[in-house]
């Protein structure tokens, strides 16, 4: 496994993890902590995904 | 890499985080909404105990105490009925969260709206109602009022009695 998908992975753990307080409880500070903090976390997560996943199809000459 | 492989990572990283945020996202709008939501800033704390006293002659605190505002009693006043009030009245309180916290962008002073209390919102439930229609001294400031020229609240006071 790639070094940006295992960073990926952290990234949107990390985010899934900050998202559970505001999905259990809505308050002013869990809805920062989700908006500010795990949204960015899965589109770091999404990003390094996507580029692992180019870096592989150039590794095998489809792009 | 199997495909099996491939296909569990591109749902972990890709459509799980979207589907919970949208979840999260539309339930946590839903419960901004919501009386305790604003409730749950110990900033607002006098604002609200000024809601629930039963002996306080403000505004706010009638039409929750009378239920003329059954839910989200904050929201229904405070959120401008524009098509992006909705988005704007939650981006702000993340904002006074941020600004609480960090300092960054803190208000100096009381806390104030950061506009005049735009009629519209009051005139949302009252603006059809026969008794707010038929009354002598709204008959006369009409067109004044529903142009938000002349604010409900010069005559209508006090809004809120903060207490504590």
């Amino acid at each position: 496994m790639s070094k940006l998908i295992e960073w990926a992975l952290v990234a949107t753990a990390l985010g899934f993890l900050l998202a559970i307080p505001c999905l259990l409880v809505t308050t002013p500070i869990t809805m920062v902590l989700f908006f500010l903090v795990s949204l960015p976390l899965f589109g770091i997560g999404l990003l390094l995904y996507l580029a692992a996943v180019v870096r592989d199809l150039r590794s095998h000459k489809v792009l | 890499m199997s495909t099996t492989e491939k296909l569990l990572l591109a749902l972990v990283l890709g459509i799980a985080p979207v589907l919970f945020a949208m979840a999260v996202f539309g339930l946590s709008f839903n419960r901004a909404e919501r009386l305790s939501f604003c409730a749950s800033c110990h900033t607002m704390t006098p604002w609200v105990a000024d809601l629930k006293n039963p002996n306080s002659s403000s505004l706010a605190s009638k039409h929750f105490r009378n239920r003329w505002i059954v839910t989200n009693q904050c929201y229904t006043c405070h959120v401008n009925y524009e098509f992006m009030g909705p988005i704007s009245a939650k981006l702000d309180g993340m904002r006074h969260v941020v600004a609480y916290y960090t300092g960054i962008g803190m208000p100096k002073g009381a806390i104030k709206l950061y506009e005049p209390f735009p009629n519209g919102n009051c005139l949302r439930c009252h603006g059809a109602a026969q008794n707010f229609n038929q009354s002598p001294t709204h008959a006369a400031v009409m067109q004044q009022v529903r142009a938000n020229q002349l604010s409900c609240t010069v005559c209508h006071q006090p809004i809120h009695t903060p207490q504590g």
